[in-house]
């Protein structure tokens, strides 16, 4: 077993580090006042092959894997957890056009969305929530010569600054599970753009409404096969959503750390750096080991992804164990802080509002361990 | 245009209280993470540049032992186009003499039709600032320090600009020459995910001293006249005085004393 990373690996990390510190972290602030997606940085991102980390070379990516999508999303999570849930939704578009996509919409939407000049944004939950997908009330009807589509989804990742999104509907007059998938893009004759959310983290990602009201969709745009929806949607989710999310919990317990450490070493009490107080020295190793096991257990979901192994298992314990993990090492780092923590002035209280949002997206917490234990205890 | 950047690996800052020395005054440089040298990165971003305007090539050089193989690598995924790591148990102890003579040889052997070399102005470890002028005149060439500003003008000349206490100096420079650059010269380029594959195609030659010809006598430990004495931190003395009297005269008083003058404007 050989836990040193390759030299693209490396090099990856040390780039989208650099990237992260001069580019991103300059305008945190602002994305925590106005709560929009700066389209500059999008833009330099795609410039830097961000969105095109799984996109084989042969459509415009870099074909790197989800290995090192996880150690990107993990370096720009570090310093923004809303810049990397909008990046990581941005890549999940992409992966979802290269896994399911018909061989025309590859070639009329790539090297594009590897480049990150245009954006997708799969759409799949709805008020009545994500985790119940057979319950998903958007309906597409055969019209013969298109579909048309009525429904609305909500909490959609990029909602506003998408050009193209994927839609899950019901099948009109099908089966429980009929579902398919279909490929939307901005402008189309039925198809708006509903409220912007207002979260309390992942400030500088957006999340809105997308409302389809009789929305004519042409026959081409069917995207996988017809009444494959529920499959598009789960490879989506598994491979991407909840890794990516798990990618976020990282950066967060490791901008945690890096916090907590600066922090003990400076604040004197009784004549000495707090970090020489036992229960402060607890802390820290109680944040160190969440991390580093998340670590593992998220680069192995990642690695079984890449050899194409079946990987629902280890990746919703990742997802559940991260996002929990790291729910507490923010409250940890805040701790150590004092009253320090619970200032603006200071990173720690926006790592808890972030930490927050890692337990419902993409499937519940609860929800990862329902598939995680009904894979272990009940399948042979 | 032919451009060699010389670059120095040096010990990562953030692990620099890690840093242990052997008793030769050397350092220990086992567990702690490299990084290029960073005002050599200037130095490489702006031959990456001068090759961008006027074609060429742009080689690395670097002497230091093999761990130093995957910085070089950064280097190419920066956009150089080949790399030559020096490296040879002989060459370990260098100072700044018998590492510019060593860097001389790989360039004369690897690149005797150069252009141009560029350097960083000096190296956040040592800090010397002597290599550049040291290489330029074992390569028999021209240079100019500290340069903040550098354009290829008529005639193959180097126009460059130069730090000089109170203003810049303008020079023109033929080449081939040698120039060491500073901070304020260009902003790193970052390397993007295609330059980061690229780079793993692209070749590392490691030269030994039998490669370079360079004898042992003239290489590393033996071939340094700088020895090092004596490591230890200069004692920091602080000295606190209470001026007493009117608000005027202490600040009388303290406009007396040495050096204030200048502080307070």
């Amino acid at each position: 077993m050989d836990f040193q990373p390759t030299i693209q690996q490396d090099l990856l990390r040390k780039a989208v580090r650099q990237f992260a510190e001069d580019e991103i972290a300059p305008l945190v602030n602002e994305m925590e006042i106005n709560d929009d997606t700066p389209l500059d940085l999008v833009r330099k991102m795609g410039d830097q092959g961000f969105m095109g980390v799984t996109i084989p070379a042969e459509y415009g990516g870099t074909g790197m894997g989800h290995l090192a999508r996880m150690i990107m999303i993990e370096e720009v999570g570090r310093i923004s957890a809303g810049m990397a849930m909008a990046l990581q939704v941005m890549q999940m578009g992409a992966g979802m056009v290269i896994d399911s996509g018909s061989a025309a919409q590859k070639a009329k939407y790539f090297p594009s969305l590897a480049q990150g000049k245009i954006l997708v944004a799969p759409a799949i939950t709805e008020s009545s929530g994500g985790s119940d997908l057979e319950g998903l009330s958007t309906r597409a009807v055969d019209e013969g010569e298109y579909y048309s589509l009525n429904g609305r989804k909500v909490f959609i990742t990029n909602s506003h600054i998408s050009e193209l999104a994927v839609i899950i509907a019901k099948n009109e007059g099908g089966a429980k599970r009929d579902f398919s998938a279909f490929l939307i893009e901005n402008g189309t004759e039925g198809f708006r753009r509903g409220r912007v959310e207002r979260k309390i983290g992942f400030h500088g990602c957006i999340t809105g409404e997308l409302i389809m009201e009789n929305c004519r969709i042409p026959k081409e745009n069917l995207f996988g096969d017809k009444g494959r929806g529920l499959a598009v949607a789960l490879k989506g989710i598994n491979d991407y959503g909840r890794m990516g999310m798990v990618g976020i919990a990282l950066g967060l317990m490791q901008a945690s750390l890096e916090a907590a450490v600066k922090f003990a070493r400076e604040r004197v009490l009784y004549g000495k750096p707090i970090s020489n107080l036992a229960p402060i020295q607890f802390k820290i190793a109680e944040i160190y080991a969440d991390l580093e096991s998340s670590r593992l257990l998220a680069y192995y979901a990642a690695w079984l992804i890449d050899q194409n192994k079946k990987s629902d298992t280890q990746v919703s314990s990742a997802k559940f164990f991260s996002a929990e993990a790291a729910l507490q090492c923010t409250r940890k780092a805040m701790d150590i802080y004092g009253a320090y923590g619970c200032m603006k002035d200071y990173p720690l209280e926006r790592y808890c509002r972030d930490a927050q949002l890692l337990v419902p997206a993409d499937g519940t917490n609860d929800v990862m361990r329902i598939i995680a234990g009904r894979n272990l205890a009940m399948k042979r | 245009m032919q451009v060699a950047v010389c670059v120095k690996m040096v010990p990562a800052p953030e692990q620099w209280s890690q840093i242990a020395f052997r008793d030769d005054g050397s350092l220990q440089r086992e567990g702690i993470e490299l990084i290029i040298n960073p005002v050599d990165r200037n130095a490489l971003e702006e031959a990456l540049k001068i090759r961008q305007a006027l074609g060429g090539t742009v080689t690395v050089f670097s002497m230091g032992p093999p761990s130093c193989l995957e910085r070089l690598r950064e280097a190419l995924a920066m956009g150089a186009d080949r790399a030559f790591l020096l490296s040879d148990r002989n060459f370990a102890g260098a100072d700044t003499l018998a590492t510019s003579k060593v860097l001389a040889a790989g360039i004369r052997k690897e690149m005797p039709g150069f252009d141009l070399v560029l350097c960083g102005s000096a190296s956040i470890d040592s800090g010397t600032a002597q290599v550049g002028p040291q290489l330029a005149a074992h390569l028999g060439v021209a240079h100019l320090t500290d340069a903040f500003s550098i354009s290829v003008g008529e005639q193959n000349c180097f126009q460059v600009r130069t730090v000089a206490s109170h203003g810049y100096f303008i020079t023109k420079l033929r080449k081939p020459a040698l120039i060491s650059v500073t901070r304020q010269l260009n902003k790193p380029r970052i390397p993007t995910l295609f330059d980061i594959v690229a780079s793993c195609n692209k070749e590392i030659i490691i030269l030994s001293s039998a490669d370079l010809n360079i004898p042992k006598s003239e290489s590393g430990l033996e071939g340094s006249p700088t020895k090092v004495r004596e490591l230890f931190f200069p004692p920091a003395r602080r000295l606190a005085r209470i001026l007493e009297g009117s608000i005027e005269d202490r600040v009388e008083e303290l406009l007396r004393q040495p050096g204030v003058a200048g502080v307070l404007k």
